[in-house]
Parts: structure tokens; sequence; C-alpha cells
């Protein structure tokens, strides 16, 4: 078995929390479902938080593995999808168009 | 009759140069191929999608055409298993969730056209972790699969189905995505060989994102010559793809260079404290191998590796929560019921029965990462900490041709066994995860079994030396012999 880590800490991650994040991200959680996420990620961001033990002073963060210039292309057009493949896989359509909720 | 190897298990290039030269036909292979799945895949549940049909009507193309004397592809009749998160014209992908479960898309990934330029047959789409988040094929709306070596245990993930089905000989070779491992954690625990390419090297155009810095697509095949082989097709640049390289090389022909004079470095770090004691040895067992066939083997320790899982996880996360931001049920995918809703709660509604628990719970836990008061704490940490692991890896290049250790720090466990406990699950993705977060490339080959168990080798290479780590690759398989044992079904 792998051994883990398990960090106790001062702050907690409580499922108010949970819910204002899902909430955020707009994923309805049940009852359950918020109390177990919250118990599950007070472990894994105490887990998370063993990054702190890094100096990272003066070191410039890597949000990609290459170091990639811009890519520039002559802007030519070209066919993009049909109307009629775009919404195949849309649950509801009308007209020609995606239906949507309401929004207001 | 069936000849003895069976059939199904010939090397895809024996398979090929069989069909090239009509010992064997393409209509032959992929009839005894869809029979095996039919004998077996009820057990293992490697795939999610067969296309019998079509398949078999590919094969009788190929074989008119051998036939015939024209030119054919250097796949030509090989039928080929596709992980479900990369996208095929017409052929539904469902990335193994709910969400996507009638998803059809559009057009083909890059790689599924470049296969079907070397007439490949594409015969089913595999079984992953939903979204390709797991370690288990476990998460999968449709069922774990199952190891063909011990059928109560996880076949590894995420690309546990495409893994599982070249083991089995319920296709010649396949394709995964490795973000963290996902190719290489399955490839150890169904002793196949299964590669995770440097970024940028295959196009992930027509791939679904889970993380976009650290996703790569890799080939699958039970031994190292049909992984370089399947890989000299689907590299090259792609200009559908910004972050896709200019470099290509021919890996199947460069597998008979000399290895004489490499030195390799044994990563101790990959032997960490949470390492299957009986893992170490072993492993330890087989790198003396590599120093009998010439090979200089020197201990090397890259302490920040300490670091590399939380950051990992940290980083993936916060994309995938912006990746999966997407899945709203308006323009493809699943829509709960919503008469009568506003979008926000048709939103809500639809995100919180489409997507399964582990996609859930990684969405919430990227989206708290990047959120105000601890977008710095936690995800600018991470990065930094990449920064650190990339530079370490950098100087130990300078030194080593390769680095080595095992692809996993546990044998395959039992299907259900961590399950309920996701730091647990994280955590055996400890020695795989740093090749992603450096971009660079590495390769898992089977390196034998304790207690009947598979166990993978890990070798690592720098940026763009695939060609090195399969070479040091072949010549361990060439010793060993390990990639010639296959799983009694």
């Amino acid at each position: 078995m792998t051994e883990v880590t398990r960090r106790e800490s001062s702050w907690k991650v409580d499922e108010e929390t949970v819910k204002r994040i899902s909430d955020l991200v707009n994923i309805r959680l049940s009852e359950e479902e918020a109390s177990l996420f919250a118990k599950q990620l007070n472990e894994v961001l105490g887990y998370f938080r063993k990054i702190d033990e890094v100096d990272t002073r003066d070191v410039e963060p890597t949000f990609h593995a290459l170091d990639l210039e811009n890519i520039v292309r002559e802007d030519q057009v070209s066919p993009s999808l049909p109307n009629r493949e775009a919404l195949e896989n849309a649950p509801k359509k009308e007209n020609g168009l995606f239906k949507a909720p309401k929004i207001l | 009759m069936k000849e003895c190897p069976l059939v199904e298990l010939l090397s895809a290039l024996e398979t090929r140069n069989r069909i090239l030269s009509r010992e064997l036909t393409a209509y032959e292979h992929v009839t005894m191929l869809l029979e095996k799945i039919k004998q077996v895949d009820q057990r293992i549940h490697a795939y999610l999608l067969v296309q019998e049909k079509t398949a078999i009507a590919q094969a009788e193309e190929i074989d008119r055409r051998v036939k015939k004397g024209e030119k054919v592809g250097i796949l030509a009749g090989l039928p080929i298993a596709i992980k479900d998160n990369i996208c095929t014209k017409g052929v539904r992908t469902t990335c193994s969730s709910r969400m996507l479960e009638n998803f059809i898309p559009p057009y083909d990934a890059t790689i599924v056209e470049k296969l079907r330029g070397e007439d490949a047959i594409i015969i089913g789409k595999t079984n992953m972790d939903e979204f390709a988040m797991g370690t288990s094929t476990e998460t999968s709306f449709f069922g774990a699969t199952h190891n063909p070596w011990d059928l109560s245990c996880v076949a590894g993930g995420s690309s546990g189905g495409s893994a599982a089905a070249a083991s089995a000989g319920e296709a010649a070779l396949s394709v995964g995505s490795d973000t963290g491992g996902s190719v290489r954690c399955p490839a150890s625990f169904c002793s196949v060989v299964g590669l995770k390419p440097t970024y940028g090297l295959v196009s992930r155009y027509g791939l679904i994102a889970y993380a976009n810095s650290l996703d790569q697509i890799g080939p699958i095949g039970r031994d190292v010559r049909d992984c370089a082989l399947l890989l000299d097709v689907i590299s090259g640049h792609d200009p559908r793809d910004g972050t896709s390289l200019q470099s290509k090389g021919e890996y199947f022909r460069s597998l008979n260079e000399s290895i004489e004079g490499m030195r390799v470095g044994v990563l101790s770090e990959l032997f960490g404290s949470g390492t299957d004691p009986r893992i170490e040895k072993h492993v330890r067992r087989e790198i003396q191998h590599l120093v009998e066939i010439g090979i200089d083997c020197e201990e090397v320790s890259l302490p920040i590796l300490e670091y590399a899982l939380p950051a990992y996880y940290i980083i993936a996360l916060s994309e995938a929560s912006s990746n999966l931001a997407r899945y709203d049920g308006i323009r493809y995918g699943f829509r709960s019921e919503d008469e009568g809703l506003d979008w926000k709660s048709s939103s809500s509604k639809t995100r919180g029965i489409g997507f399964g628990s582990e996609v859930k719970r990684r969405i919430i836990l990227g989206a708290y990462t990047l959120s105000a008061g601890y977008y710095d704490q936690y995800y600018l940490k991470a990065l930094k900490v990449r920064t650190l692991i990339r530079r370490d890896f950098r100087e130990a290049f300078k030194k080593f041709d390769a680095l080595v250790g095992p692809t996993m720090p546990v044998l395959p466990f039992k299907v259900g066994e961590r399950v309920e406990d996701p730091l647990a699950m994280y955590m055996c993705d400890i020695d795989t995860v740093p090749i992603n977060l450096a971009g660079i490339c590495a390769v898992s080959v089977p390196c034998g079994f304790i207690d009947g168990l598979p166990v993978g080798m890990q070798i690592i290479g720098d940026l763009d030396n695939e060609k090195k780590i399969l070479r040091v690759a072949n010549a361990y398989e060439e010793r060993t012999g390990y990639t010639e044992r296959h799983p009694q079904l």
C-alpha cells in the first residue's frame, strides 16, 4: 500500500464552501455529495499544501512544458462545419439554431 | 485450426508481413480478433464499441488491394483500438461519461486520419476512466475494465481498455492518452508496452481535453517494435494543434542502433517510501539486465520530485475545471429535463447528473485552487514547482541518456479496493506524473511478474528523445523476453 501523508490542518473546507464552489462551476450536488466532498477535499487539499515546503522565491511559473513561440499563419478562409452537422449533437434545436434555456 | 502461438497474439509487425505476403488474409485476421472479443470481452470489458461490419468490409478491401498488387499503407489490415476520448467521425465517442453517452463527432482526430491513411482498421473504442480522470478505469460510467492477467484486479487507467485490449489479443495495437500516466499505468498493469511521447510530438487535435498542458496521445503495443511502428505513424507536426512540434523521427528504424556506452540513471525518487518493497527489489534486480547488456547504470536523485504529485494534481485539476466548463448540454451532450428552468438551473442540473463523482470532485477541487485567495497559494505555487522539476530533469539529462525505475509503486490492485479513497488513488500516480510536468517522454516496458501480477519498468528520456528510450526498452525486451508471455483467457 502506498503511504499517504494525511495532514491535520488548522483550516477546514466545510460543506458551505463546497456548495459555494459547486455553484460557481454550475454543478448541483446532493446533500450527501456535499458532505462527502467536504471531507475528501480537506484530505486532498491538505496533501496539496505539501508544496508550501518548497522555496520558490525568484522562480518563474511554467504554464507550459515547451518554450513555444506564437505561431502565425496566413488568414485564409476555409470551409467550416455545415449548419446541419453542427446541430447534429444538440439535445434541443429549432430553426437551425441551438435551443438554450432562458437566461433572464 | 489455430496455429501456435495464437494468431491474434502475433506481433502487429508479423501480422502485417503475413498479410502482405498473403500467408494470412486481413479478413481471416480481423474475424479471428472479432471472435476473440466475443469470447473474452464480457469478462474484460475493454471495449465500449466494436465496429464489426466496417472492420470486416475494410479488411476485405485491403485483401483485394493486396491481391491486385496495389500499394498499401504500413499498418495495412491491422485492427487498432482507440481510446474513447479520441474523436472518430460518425462513431460514438463518449469519454466513458454519461455526459457524452450519445456524442457522435463530426470529424476525425488527426491521429485517426493518419491511421486510416496507413490502412489501419479502427476496430473499436475502448473503455477509460471518465474524462480520463482516474488510475484504474473504475470511474467509467459504463463499468470497470478488468485485468486480463487476473480478472479480479483493475487494468490500470485511465487508458485501461486500450491496454487490456492489446494484452488480451483483442487488438493488434491500441492508442491511449497520458496526462499523468494514463498510458504507462495500464501498460504496466497489463504487461504491454506503452509510451508517453514528448509533449507536442503527437497532435492533440480531436483529443477531448482533460488538462491541455499535460495531455499527450501515446501508442500501446505488445512489444517495443510494434509500439515504435505505431509512433512512426501517429507522430508529426499538425497545423491544427498550436502546440505541435516540428520534429518527427523514424523510431522503428532506429531501434537497431547500438546502446553501447549509454548512461542510465537509476532514479531514487521512483523507489520512494510508498513503493511496494517487492516492486523495489524486483525492479532493481531487473535493472541488472541493463548493466549486462553494456549500459552504464548509476544511482541518481532528484529531490524536487517529492513535490511533483501535489504540483501535478493542482495544475491538472485547475486546467480541468476550466476545460470541462464547455459541457452545458446546449451544443452537444447530455441535457437533463429542464422545462421551465433558467440557464443556471438547467446547466447545474445537467452537470450534476451528467458527470460522475470523480469528475465533479476534480472540477470542484480545480475551481477551488484557482479561486480568489487561493490562486497564489496553490496554482501559481504549483507552476513554480513545475519550473524546478523541468530544470532538474534538464540537468540530469546532461549526464544521462535515460532514467529508469518502476512505472507504478503498487501491483495491480483489486477492483473496488481504492475507489472510496481518492487520495490513495492519486498516490498511485507518484512515479508517472513528473514526466508530464516536464513535458519529456517515457515508456513502460514489461519487466516480469510478482505473484502472477505484471510489473512495468519505466524508461524516461529528455525532450524529443524517444529513439533513445525505445532503443533501451527494445534491448531490454530482447534480453528478457517478458513481452512473449500472454495472459491465459
